[in-house]
């Protein structure tokens, strides 16, 4: 294991559906469950690694942020200003769904940012929205008697030692 | 595996299954909208009402939501204390929502400081954190060390910020004017006391850093290295006489008024790109179209005697500030970003005149935070 320091190992990711992505090693690096793969292996990671909860579209967003946020840190002057930019119009380009999607793939992958950033991104999502809005956005059924909830609607302070059930 | 479409579809609803994500998710929420999301489903109130989610909650970073603001200028003695929101438009308005912080009792206790989501107040016997959000108060145990106060005054500066340090940290200074050693001399590795006024009263809390504003320049208090530090900047020649400190937008920024004209503003950024802090001018605004737009009726023009002050500052969003600013009879946001100025409220005159004599009207902030005292 000598003489190839000047270009980057390759390591090779299968999606669900069998696409195939070469990622540098340093990239790999923020992809933890990655990561600890090629940890366990014995050295050298040769034969792809199969993702078998990752699908292509989600993947190849998460190495295009990862990438991005690299080549961003390298230029230390500007790359608050424009690590800025770029995350608002990534946030910008999803629909919702993409949305959870990626954030699903995310936390499979265990990319500690990229979460955090996502996880923001919901929050923002549904900061100020109805009830109603947000079982829609989660696709949760509900499962309160319409007195239950006026009972909740009523309470407005903080329930700090949990809140009574009957 | 070989059915793709069954897998996406169970995987959509798969946030909500999971706890973590979504006590991660609904951690980054506003208190209010919390509350309200409990009508969700069952489990949604089972989890935010868990401790965990409580925690979560506590230790991510949250935005200023409202601020304290002091009617009593007097404030050594007793305080007047109103609560208003920011909502989006920068324009505080009084509570009107279903959540509201508690204002704490103020008949025998003061509020000294408010830090990311808690406050230190004082009274006579003791020295109490206290967390406006869920009205938790503790008594702090009295381990200051007790010095003859005919002579020493002393003040209390505090720091709360989950992100950094675990639990909080209270420090005390002590000053007298005629001891040979003037201040500091209880702390550690202060080599340089000030020979000129430090306002002790005004107290703000930065990045591991506590900060005091004196005549010439700002005192810094290192709390990972426990000593003063004596690398800050001096003050911007311009600005004279009440400056507010104010974190906003991730750095250190300073307004106060200009030197020979009462109604200019100086609002300056401390700026560390090279190897030495400087106070970086950032905007320079003019006092008196403010005045004649939301005071106008209040002032007499030949009188010379006006009322005006900074009071703090107020982050907007990533880049833009506002000023909250005391002009005759009123409060008053102006936002830098276009010069809109939002009414905030009426001053009793009372108030107003004392200010002369005793001092300034002052904001706390207000972060929710469910993080215990």
């Amino acid at each position: 294991m000598s003489g190839i320091s000047d270009t980057e190992r390759m390591i090779t990711l299968k999606t669900v559906e069998g696409t195939l992505f070469d990622v540098k090693s340093s990239i790999a690096k923020d992809i933890k469950t990655v990561q600890a793969f090629i940890d366990d292996s014995d050295d050298d990671v040769t034969s792809p690694i199969p993702l078998p909860n990752v699908f292509t579209r989600e993947l190849s967003r998460i190495l295009d942020y990862l990438n991005n946020h690299h080549r961003f840190r390298s230029d230390i002057e500007k790359a608050d200003e424009e690590m800025a930019r770029y995350d608002a119009e990534f946030a910008k380009s999803m629909s919702h769904e993409e949305l959870k999607a990626l954030i699903l793939a995310a936390n499979y992958l265990n990319v500690k940012d990229l979460l955090e950033f996502l996880n923001q991104t919901v929050a923002d999502v549904i900061q100020n929205k109805s009830v109603e809005f947000v079982r829609n956005f989660f696709g949760i059924e509900n499962d309160y008697t319409p007195e239950e909830e006026e009972k909740l609607r009523n309470e407005n302070e903080w329930a700090f030692n949990g809140v009574e059930q009957d | 595996m070989s059915d793709n479409t069954e897998f996406i579809s169970s995987s959509m609803e798969a946030i909500e299954r999971n706890d973590d994500l979504l006590t991660q998710i609904l951690g980054r929420v506003t208190l209010r909208d919390v509350i309200t999301f409990r009508r969700v489903s069952k489990r949604w109130l089972s989890l935010i009402s868990a401790p965990y989610f409580r925690c979560c909650h506590a230790s991510l970073k949250q935005r200023v939501s409202g601020l304290f603001f002091d009617f009593a200028p007097d404030s050594v003695f007793h305080q007047e204390v109103k609560f208003f929101y920011l909502d989006k438009e920068t324009c505080p308005s009084y509570s009107s929502s279903s959540f509201s912080p508690k204002i704490p009792d103020l008949s025998s206790s003061q509020i000294i400081q408010s830090c990311n989501g808690l406050m230190l107040l004082q009274s006579e016997e003791a020295v109490f954190i206290y967390n406006p959000t869920t009205g938790d108060k503790k008594t702090l145990p009295s381990s200051f060390p007790s010095f003859d106060s005919s002579d020493l005054h002393y003040s209390l500066a505090f720091a709360f910020d989950p992100l950094h340090f675990i639990g909080y940290k209270v420090i005390c200074i002590f000053d007298g004017v005629d001891s040979k050693n003037e201040c500091f001399e209880t702390m550690r590795g202060c080599s340089f006391p000030p020979t000129f006024r430090v306002e002790f009263d005004m107290v703000t809390y930065f990045k591991d850093s506590i900060y005091w504003n004196g005549r010439k320049t700002t005192l810094r208090f290192d709390l990972k290295e426990e000593c003063m530090k004596n690398d800050m900047p001096p003050l911007p020649s311009k600005t004279y006489y009440r400056t507010v400190l104010v974190p906003t937008c991730g750095h250190m920024n300073l307004a106060g008024f200009e030197s020979d004209d009462e109604l200019s503003i100086c609002v300056f950024r401390l700026k560390k790109d090279y190897s030495s802090p400087r106070w970086v001018h950032l905007h320079s605004i003019d006092l008196l179209p403010v005045i004649v737009r939301t005071a106008f009726d209040r002032i007499t023009l030949h009188e010379k005697e006006f009322f005006c002050s900074v009071i703090h500052l107020i982050e907007d969003d990533e880049d833009g500030m506002s000023l909250l600013l005391h002009v005759p009879g009123t409060v008053v946001v102006l936002r830098l970003k276009d010069r809109n100025s939002y009414y905030v409220s009426d001053i009793p005159t009372g108030n107003e005149i004392l200010q002369k004599t005793w001092g300034w009207f002052r904001a706390f902030e207000y972060i929710e935070s469910l993080a215990s005292v």
